[in-house]
């Protein structure tokens, strides 16, 4: 069932729209990650669900209750929608019994109940004993618990999570995102997640929202997002990636394109969701760095390079390899049994399924590649990219 | 919300001073004229007290350099001992009452009776008494004594925030110490220097209580006072507010370069990282310096208020002091068997309080405004809450009587308007505080308050206020001990029916009855004394404070940002 549905919201702060025409509905139940880099209206998006900023245009519904429009404004107070908040926002004046007990007391509940709920959401969060203390006596992993236990209390119909955990280090972060995830499923909740960070946004979302310059660019479940990118901007926000220049060398089939990539590689890419091709189109691809396969060979084959750059990782070692007619070293990621050395030469292998064909072309977002791809772009004398079908697909 | 804060400024500053404004151009025969405004090169009662007033304001701000600077730094950089007990002493003094001082500076070195003079004239045998505190110099050496924290708070304030840095770096270049503090610590902290030189000398021009009191004897006059006796029978309002205009300009523009040297940055004495920077090692030059800021406490709080605690057990002024001239209870049952006194004591505990609830309510909406609302007009807030303090007293209460003692108000003489006044003049400190505290308390905490169903009114008093309280706390007991004892505006709004403390302790002062002056002075420093001890009690006891927070409040109660009590 549908649960709230956003349609044409659109905010501005003085001249510069921070969400413009934002269309997103979210189903029952659902957890779906808002991702993008700060500045990218993913917040405000939030706190206009929350009902801290008015929209300038468009909807917002929840259960077919309009909340937001034209004429029309529920304060916070009366969304039953809970916020965690980036800083927890923890009231220091209380205690922890006193933070979370806050929105049954303020409902009227009864004492008893307001107790029994209190512990059951302590309980949820594990930090039952700890009901005493007050925030500044918490470390940073519990109080982000108690700002949890505080919004789940309250059953929200929709749970706004504001990057919640970016204050904290990189452990605790990992054991509260698998946390997070637990309790969405075991409860049910319906939650909206605002982050820029790839790894929480790929790991708890149901569906993943992909937000630049206050529009919505791509929305999809996690793995097909990550899989296949519609623009460059999206193919980079979920993780490295390399963004390389390619030929359609023979006639598009539903079942792929026939691709020739840098250095005389070809492959058959699946074919892009939203932009039409036809063989001899110059377009851009997004291999991530995982999917290049190097193997020690000469360099008569095709995707012959040699490593400029190796750095070991413990686990994995991430190369800088120089495929002739690019500029820039390609990213690659090889396991570290068996590493290559600087200077040694390797042949790149890639699978088809792994290339996606994104809706904009390299001249528009790799930086300091701008104009000059050399060897058989230039000959083709096709447009540098179908930059303008990717934007308006957008 | 807005509205209603426009409508409150309007009430209790902006109309009032507009008044000022308006009337300095009306005519006699009720036309509008320029012709007031020559009076001003006319007048040589005029020229005198602006002679006079540029006078004190020159001396004292001397003066004050000369306390403010050395104390300044004995306490901060150099290993003197008891340097929080000596910088405890200067905020101390800043929220004595000078005019109280100021009465007992007469009772140690006046001319005929002073008990300092009488000492020394029998010590050295002297036909005359050695000094006279009904002088120029009398006032200068007063008002320094009580003026010079404003000297001293910023300017150890910015010897602390010095980056020690940059004094190593110029050593390590070779430079002596002496050319370090010339070339490096003194021009950083010049700002600070000049900040509250300026302040010293628009308070020692406008202030009216010690001066009057000194001055009285030998008919000294300076702005304020001329400006009262302008406003007796019969009144001359307009030629009042044609002396007021010129000097809230001038006023004003020195408190805009007071502003724009201090950039907009707070002083306080607490924050600094203690042993961070270089001391100096004073060795035995230690006794001097300890002996120095000695002199500066006992001077400044010992001596006066010690003496009229004195004489407030004395039964008879001109004899000399002993047993046979000691009544304990005699003076104080004698100010309050008085009904005038018991009356200006509810008085003054009504209009105290009443003017910091109605400043801490105003304060609070003016801050909530600019926190939490995005109106480009947020920063005309923050300039207008500033403004009283570039109004003297003298001048508010001249705009206050113009605008609200005749009809249709008909406030003349009542409680009412000497409200207004207390109020509009706390607004500045009062926002300083709320403003400072509010800017703490993210939006976030109050955003998960309604997002958790809590309207905005239960937002407020469960979480906002109750994370605002020292703030709170400290701005409203700051101003309850300076509206308890306010004499620079009370005395142009009393009419004989609003009595208030100080005017009564004024006017006991000005008929000479000193024994009575000694007792009401050592209640009203009582009471300031017992509000605020109370106050800090309830600062202290803050359940889920971290005990370090909770120790440091006291503190900060007192280190009152000096640009907003001026």
């Amino acid at each position: 069932m549908t649960h709230l549905v956003l349609s044409g919201l659109t905010k501005s702060f003085g001249a510069a729209p921070v969400v413009d025409h934002v269309d997103l509905s979210i189903e029952e139940g659902e957890a779906v990650v808002l991702l993008g880099p700060s500045g990218c209206g993913k917040t405000t998006c939030l706190r206009m669900i929350a009902g801290f900023e008015r929209p300038d245009a468009g909807e917002i519904r929840l259960r077919d209750k309009v909340l937001a429009g034209p004429r029309m404004f529920v304060p916070p107070e009366r969304r039953q929608m809970s916020v965690v908040f980036q800083s927890y926002a923890l009231w220091p004046h209380l205690s922890v019994r006193e933070n979370v007990g806050y929105g049954p007391t303020t409902a009227k509940a009864s004492r008893a109940e307001v107790r029994r709920r209190t512990d059951e959401a302590l309980a949820m969060v594990q930090l039952d004993g700890l009901a005493d203390r007050y925030a500044h006596q918490l470390s940073g992993g519990q109080q982000q618990r108690v700002a949890l236990a505080r919004a789940l209390v309250n059953d929200p119909a929709l749970l706004l999570l504001d990057e919640p955990l970016s204050n904290l280090d990189t452990r605790l972060r990992e054991e509260m995102r698998s946390e997070i995830k637990r309790i969405h499923r075991s409860l049910g909740v319906t939650m909206v997640y605002v982050t820029h960070d790839q790894a929480e946004a790929l790991s708890l979302a149901d569906r993943l929202v992909v937000m630049h310059a206050g529009r919505v660019v791509q929305v999809g479940a996690p793995e097909e997002v990550y899989r296949r990118p519609r623009t460059s901007f999206v193919a980079r926000a979920l993780g490295a990636t390399n963004l390389l220049p390619a030929t359609v060398c023979g006639p598009p089939s539903p079942d792929g394109v026939p691709l020739r990539l840098p250095g005389g590689i070809t492959v058959t890419a699946p074919p892009p969701a939203d932009v039409a091709v036809q063989a001899g189109d110059e377009v851009a691809v997004s291999i991530r760095p995982v999917d290049l396969r190097l193997t020690s060979g000469t360099s008569s084959a095709a995707g012959a390079a040699r490593v400029s750059e190796a750095l070991f990782f413990g686990d994995h070692v991430q190369y800088a390899v120089d495929l002739p007619g690019l500029a820039e070293p390609l990213k690659a990621t090889g396991p570290s049994l068996g590493r290559f050395d600087v200077g040694q030469d390797v042949v790149i292998e890639v699978d088809g399924t792994a290339v996606a064909i994104v809706g904009d072309g390299p001249a528009a977002s790799v930086p300091g590649d701008d104009g000059h791809h050399p060897g058989p772009s230039a000959n083709a004398g096709a447009s540098p990219a179908p930059a303008p079908a990717g934007r308006s697909a957008a | 919300m807005r509205l209603v804060w426009v409508l409150a400024l309007l009430a209790l500053v902006g109309y009032p001073i507009a008044q000022v404004f308006g009337q300095s151009f009306v005519a006699d025969d009720g036309g509008l004229t320029l012709s007031n405004y020559a009076l001003l090169g006319t007048e040589p009662l005029l020229l005198e007290a602006i002679r006079n007033s540029l006078w004190i304001a020159c001396g004292t701000v001397l003066g004050s350099l000369l306390i403010g600077l050395p104390l300044a730094w004995f306490t901060v950089r150099t290993d003197m001992p008891m340097r929080r007990f000596f910088r405890g002493s200067a905020v101390l003094t800043f929220a004595a009452p000078s005019f109280i001082a100021a009465l007992g500076w007469v009772l140690l070195l006046g001319p005929r009776n002073g008990v300092l003079n009488t000492t020394l004239m029998s010590i050295f045998g002297l036909e005359e008494s050695p000094f006279d505190i009904f002088t120029p110099w009398g006032i200068i050496f007063v008002l320094s004594l009580f003026l010079y924290p404003l000297v001293f708070l910023p300017v150890s304030a910015a010897l602390e925030g010095i980056d020690p840095a940059l004094e190593q770096a110029a050593a390590s270049l070779g430079a002596s110490r002496w050319r370090v503090l010339r070339t490096v610590t003194f021009p950083v902290i010049a700002p600070a220097l000049i900040a509250g030189s300026i302040l010293v000398f628009v308070s020692s021009a406008i202030i009216f209580g010690p001066v009057a009191i000194l001055g009285a004897p030998t008919g000294f006059q300076t702005i304020p006072t001329v400006l009262l006796s302008l406003m007796q029978f019969p009144p001359r309002i307009e030629v009042a507010a044609v002396i007021s205009v010129p000097i809230l300009v001038i006023i004003a523009a020195l408190l805009l370069i007071q502003r724009k040297l201090v950039g907009g940055r707070k002083f306080t004495v607490i924050g600094g990282k203690p042993g961070r920077q270089d001391v100096t090692h004073l060795g035995a030059g230690r006794y001097p310096a300890v002996a120095f800021c000695v002199a500066v406490v006992v001077l400044s709080l010992v001596m006066p208020f010690g003496m009229l605690l004195v004489t407030s057990f004395r039964k008879a002024l001109g004899r000399p002091l002993g047993w046979d001239n000691f009544t304990l209870t005699g003076n104080y049952e004698e100010v309050f068997g008085r009904p005038l006194i018991a009356a200006a004591m509810g008085n003054s505990f009504a209009l105290a309080i009443g003017g910091t609830l109605l400043a801490l309510a105003v304060a609070l909406l003016a801050s909530w405004l600019v926190h939490r609302t995005k109106a480009r007009s947020n920063a005309v807030i923050v300039g207008a809450m500033a403004a009283p303090l570039a109004f003297p007293g003298a001048v508010l209460g001249i705009g206050l009587i113009i605008a609200y003692a005749a009809q249709p108000f008909g406030l003349g003489g009542t409680l009412t308007i000497l409200l207004i006044a207390y109020t509009g003049s706390a607004l500045p400190l009062t926002f300083a505080y709320v403003h400072a505290g509010m800017g703490q308390i993210g939006a976030e905490v109050e955003e998960a308050s309604r997002s958790l169903g809590a309207s905005w009114a239960r937002t407020w008093r469960r979480i906002t206020v109750p994370l605002l309280r020292p703030s709170l706390l400290a701005a409203g007991l700051l101003n309850f001990v300076l509206l308890f004892r306010e004499l620079e505006m009370s005395v142009f709004l009393y009419t004989g029916a609003n009595p208030t403390v100080a005017t009564v302790l004024y006017n006991l002062a000005s008929e000479s009855l000193y024994q009575r002056v000694g007792a009401l002075s050592v209640v009203i420093l009582l009471i300031n004394i017992v509000v605020t001890v109370v106050a800090m009690r309830l600062l202290d006891r803050k359940p889920g404070e971290s005990p370090r927070r909770s120790r440091r409040s006291p503190s900060v109660a007192l280190n009152t940002p000096p640009e907003e009590a001026a």
